[in-house]
Protein backbone atom coordinates (compact mmCIF):
# COMPACT_ATOMS: atom_id res chain seq x y z
CA UNK A 1 0.00 0.00 0.00
CA UNK A 2 1.24 3.49 -0.84
CA UNK A 3 1.11 6.43 1.59
CA UNK A 4 1.03 9.85 -0.08
CA UNK A 5 0.91 13.54 0.80
CA UNK A 6 0.70 14.30 4.48
CA UNK A 7 -0.94 12.33 7.27
CA UNK A 8 -2.20 14.70 9.95
CA UNK A 9 -5.19 15.29 12.21
CA UNK A 10 -7.49 16.33 9.37
CA UNK A 11 -7.13 13.09 7.39
CA UNK A 12 -5.78 10.51 9.87
CA UNK A 13 -9.17 8.81 10.36
CA UNK A 14 -9.46 8.34 6.61
CA UNK A 15 -5.95 6.84 6.40
CA UNK A 16 -6.65 4.63 9.39
CA UNK A 17 -9.71 3.22 7.65
CA UNK A 18 -7.80 2.65 4.37
CA UNK A 19 -4.92 0.88 6.08
CA UNK A 20 -7.13 -1.18 8.38
CA UNK A 21 -9.06 -2.34 5.32
CA UNK A 22 -5.85 -3.38 3.60
CA UNK A 23 -4.23 -5.39 6.41
CA UNK A 24 -2.94 -8.73 5.09
CA UNK A 25 -4.23 -11.85 6.85
CA UNK A 26 -0.72 -13.31 6.87
CA UNK A 27 2.78 -11.92 6.51
CA UNK A 28 3.68 -8.26 7.01
CA UNK A 29 2.07 -4.97 6.08
CA UNK A 30 4.28 -3.09 3.63
CA UNK A 31 3.75 0.67 3.41
CA UNK A 32 5.49 2.46 0.55
CA UNK A 33 6.38 5.96 1.82
CA UNK A 34 8.34 7.55 -1.05
CA UNK A 35 5.51 10.04 -1.75
CA UNK A 36 4.73 10.73 1.91
CA UNK A 37 5.77 14.33 2.73
CA UNK A 38 5.36 14.24 6.50
CA UNK A 39 3.31 12.84 9.35
CA UNK A 40 2.24 14.38 12.63
CA UNK A 41 1.35 12.51 15.81
CA UNK A 42 -2.05 11.73 14.24
CA UNK A 43 -0.18 9.81 11.53
CA UNK A 44 1.97 8.10 14.13
CA UNK A 45 -1.19 6.83 15.83
CA UNK A 46 -2.32 5.36 12.48
CA UNK A 47 0.97 3.47 12.17
CA UNK A 48 0.82 2.29 15.79
CA UNK A 49 -2.74 1.02 15.27
CA UNK A 50 -1.66 -0.91 12.18
CA UNK A 51 1.33 -2.32 14.08
CA UNK A 52 -0.89 -3.49 16.94
CA UNK A 53 -3.20 -5.28 14.51
CA UNK A 54 -0.30 -6.91 12.65
CA UNK A 55 1.33 -7.99 15.90
CA UNK A 56 -1.80 -9.96 16.84
CA UNK A 57 -1.15 -12.24 13.85
CA UNK A 58 2.60 -12.44 14.26
CA UNK A 59 3.30 -9.90 11.53
CA UNK A 60 4.84 -6.45 11.56
CA UNK A 61 4.77 -3.17 9.67
CA UNK A 62 7.46 -2.44 7.08
CA UNK A 63 7.95 1.16 5.97
CA UNK A 64 9.80 1.53 2.67
CA UNK A 65 11.57 4.56 1.17
CA UNK A 66 10.97 6.84 4.14
CA UNK A 67 11.77 10.53 3.50
CA UNK A 68 13.83 12.46 6.10
CA UNK A 69 10.93 14.51 7.57
CA UNK A 70 8.92 11.32 8.14
CA UNK A 71 11.96 9.55 9.57
CA UNK A 72 12.52 12.37 12.03
CA UNK A 73 9.03 11.96 13.50
CA UNK A 74 9.38 8.15 13.59
CA UNK A 75 12.62 8.55 15.54
CA UNK A 76 11.36 11.28 17.88
CA UNK A 77 8.41 9.14 18.90
CA UNK A 78 10.40 5.91 19.25
CA UNK A 79 8.33 4.20 16.55
CA UNK A 80 11.41 3.55 14.43
CA UNK A 81 12.68 1.19 17.14
CA UNK A 82 9.77 -1.19 16.62
CA UNK A 83 8.62 -1.09 13.00
CA UNK A 84 10.89 -2.26 10.18
CA UNK A 85 12.32 0.49 7.99
CA UNK A 86 13.84 -0.49 4.67
CA UNK B 1 7.29 40.61 8.13
CA UNK B 2 4.35 40.08 10.40
CA UNK B 3 0.83 38.95 9.64
CA UNK B 4 -2.18 37.85 11.63
CA UNK B 5 -5.45 36.06 10.97
CA UNK B 6 -8.33 34.93 13.13
CA UNK B 7 -10.00 31.58 12.47
CA UNK B 8 -13.43 30.70 13.83
CA UNK B 9 -13.26 27.15 15.21
CA UNK B 10 -16.62 26.31 13.66
CA UNK B 11 -15.95 23.71 10.94
CA UNK B 12 -12.22 24.49 11.20
CA UNK B 13 -9.66 21.77 10.47
CA UNK B 14 -6.00 22.07 11.40
CA UNK B 15 -5.25 21.69 7.67
CA UNK B 16 -6.87 25.10 7.02
CA UNK B 17 -4.39 26.78 9.37
CA UNK B 18 -1.48 24.75 8.00
CA UNK B 19 -2.34 25.84 4.44
CA UNK B 20 -2.51 29.51 5.50
CA UNK B 21 0.85 29.39 7.28
CA UNK B 22 2.66 27.30 4.69
CA UNK B 23 1.70 29.64 1.86
CA UNK B 24 3.18 32.63 3.70
CA UNK B 25 6.37 30.93 4.77
CA UNK B 26 6.92 29.56 1.26
CA UNK B 27 6.51 33.06 -0.22
CA UNK B 28 9.07 34.37 2.25
CA UNK B 29 11.82 31.90 1.48
CA UNK B 30 11.76 29.83 4.65
CA UNK B 31 13.76 26.60 4.05
CA UNK B 32 11.72 23.49 3.28
CA UNK B 33 12.90 21.50 6.32
CA UNK B 34 11.86 24.34 8.62
CA UNK B 35 8.53 24.67 6.81
CA UNK B 36 7.77 20.98 7.32
CA UNK B 37 8.49 21.22 11.04
CA UNK B 38 6.19 24.23 11.31
CA UNK B 39 3.42 22.33 9.50
CA UNK B 40 3.74 19.36 11.86
CA UNK B 41 3.76 21.58 14.97
CA UNK B 42 0.80 23.61 13.68
CA UNK B 43 -1.16 20.38 13.27
CA UNK B 44 -0.35 19.36 16.84
CA UNK B 45 -1.23 22.72 18.38
CA UNK B 46 -4.39 23.47 16.39
CA UNK B 47 -5.80 19.94 16.69
CA UNK B 48 -5.26 20.07 20.47
CA UNK B 49 -7.17 23.36 20.65
CA UNK B 50 -9.99 22.02 18.45
CA UNK B 51 -10.28 18.73 20.34
CA UNK B 52 -9.89 19.90 23.92
CA UNK B 53 -10.34 23.62 24.53
CA UNK B 54 -13.88 24.52 23.41
CA UNK B 55 -12.44 27.76 22.02
CA UNK B 56 -14.54 29.90 19.69
CA UNK B 57 -11.60 31.24 17.77
CA UNK B 58 -7.87 30.88 17.19
CA UNK B 59 -5.76 33.92 16.40
CA UNK B 60 -2.60 33.07 14.46
CA UNK B 61 0.16 35.65 14.49
CA UNK B 62 3.13 34.91 12.26
CA UNK B 63 6.46 36.69 12.28
CA UNK B 64 9.26 35.94 9.85
CA UNK B 65 12.70 37.43 10.39
CA UNK B 66 13.82 37.83 6.79
CA UNK B 67 17.48 38.24 7.72
CA UNK B 68 17.88 34.78 9.18
CA UNK B 69 14.59 33.16 7.97
CA UNK B 70 13.53 32.28 11.52
CA UNK B 71 9.82 32.04 12.20
CA UNK B 72 7.79 32.79 15.31
CA UNK B 73 4.11 31.86 15.48
CA UNK B 74 1.69 32.50 18.32
CA UNK B 75 -1.62 30.70 18.62
CA UNK B 76 -4.14 32.49 20.84
CA UNK B 77 -7.43 30.83 21.75
CA UNK B 78 -10.22 31.74 24.15
CA UNK B 79 -10.80 28.19 25.35
CA UNK B 80 -10.29 26.36 28.62
CA UNK B 81 -6.99 27.32 30.27
CA UNK B 82 -4.42 24.64 29.51
CA UNK B 83 -0.66 24.86 29.74
CA UNK B 84 0.64 22.14 27.42
CA UNK B 85 4.15 22.56 28.77
CA UNK B 86 3.18 21.54 32.29
CA UNK B 87 -0.25 19.90 32.01
CA UNK B 88 0.37 17.43 29.15
CA UNK B 89 1.67 13.97 30.05
CA UNK B 90 5.18 13.14 28.84
CA UNK B 91 5.04 9.94 26.79
CA UNK B 92 7.51 7.12 27.35
CA UNK B 93 8.77 6.48 23.83
CA UNK B 94 10.65 3.36 24.88
CA UNK B 95 7.44 1.41 25.58
CA UNK B 96 6.69 -1.23 22.90
CA UNK B 97 4.06 0.07 20.47
CA UNK B 98 1.57 -2.67 21.37
CA UNK B 99 1.54 -1.48 24.99
CA UNK B 100 1.22 2.24 24.29
CA UNK B 101 -1.75 4.37 25.25
CA UNK B 102 -2.88 7.19 22.98
CA UNK B 103 -2.06 10.80 23.75
CA UNK B 104 0.80 13.04 24.76
CA UNK B 105 2.84 12.69 21.59
CA UNK B 106 1.75 15.98 20.01
CA UNK B 107 3.14 18.39 22.60
CA UNK B 108 6.21 16.18 22.92
CA UNK B 109 6.90 16.54 19.17
CA UNK B 110 6.45 20.33 19.32
CA UNK B 111 8.92 20.63 22.21
CA UNK B 112 11.48 18.52 20.36
CA UNK B 113 11.12 20.24 16.97
CA UNK B 114 11.00 23.91 17.95
CA UNK B 115 13.86 25.92 19.46
CA UNK B 116 11.52 28.06 21.54
CA UNK B 117 8.17 27.06 23.00
CA UNK B 118 6.32 29.25 25.50
CA UNK B 119 2.87 29.40 27.05
CA UNK B 120 1.08 32.13 28.92
CA UNK B 121 -2.50 32.77 29.97
CA UNK B 122 -3.56 36.35 29.47
CA UNK B 123 -6.92 38.15 29.16
CA UNK B 124 -8.72 34.80 29.47
CA UNK B 125 -6.79 33.38 26.52
CA UNK B 126 -4.22 30.64 26.06
CA UNK B 127 -1.22 31.97 24.15
CA UNK B 128 1.10 29.29 22.85
CA UNK B 129 4.15 30.50 20.93
CA UNK B 130 6.67 28.51 18.92
CA UNK B 131 9.90 29.66 17.34
CA UNK B 132 12.38 28.06 14.94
Amino acid sequence: MELTGRIESSNAAEWNEKITGALPATGDLILECAELSYISSAGIRVIINAYKEMKKHGGTVILKDVAPPVMEVLELTGVSDFVTIS
Amino acid sequence: METQRQFSTEKLEAANVIDYISEIIEENGVPMDTAVKINICTDEIVSNILNHSNAEYIDVKLNINQQDATVTISFTDNGTPFNPLTDAATPDITIPLEDREEGGLGVFIVKKMMKNVTYRHQDNCNIFTIGT
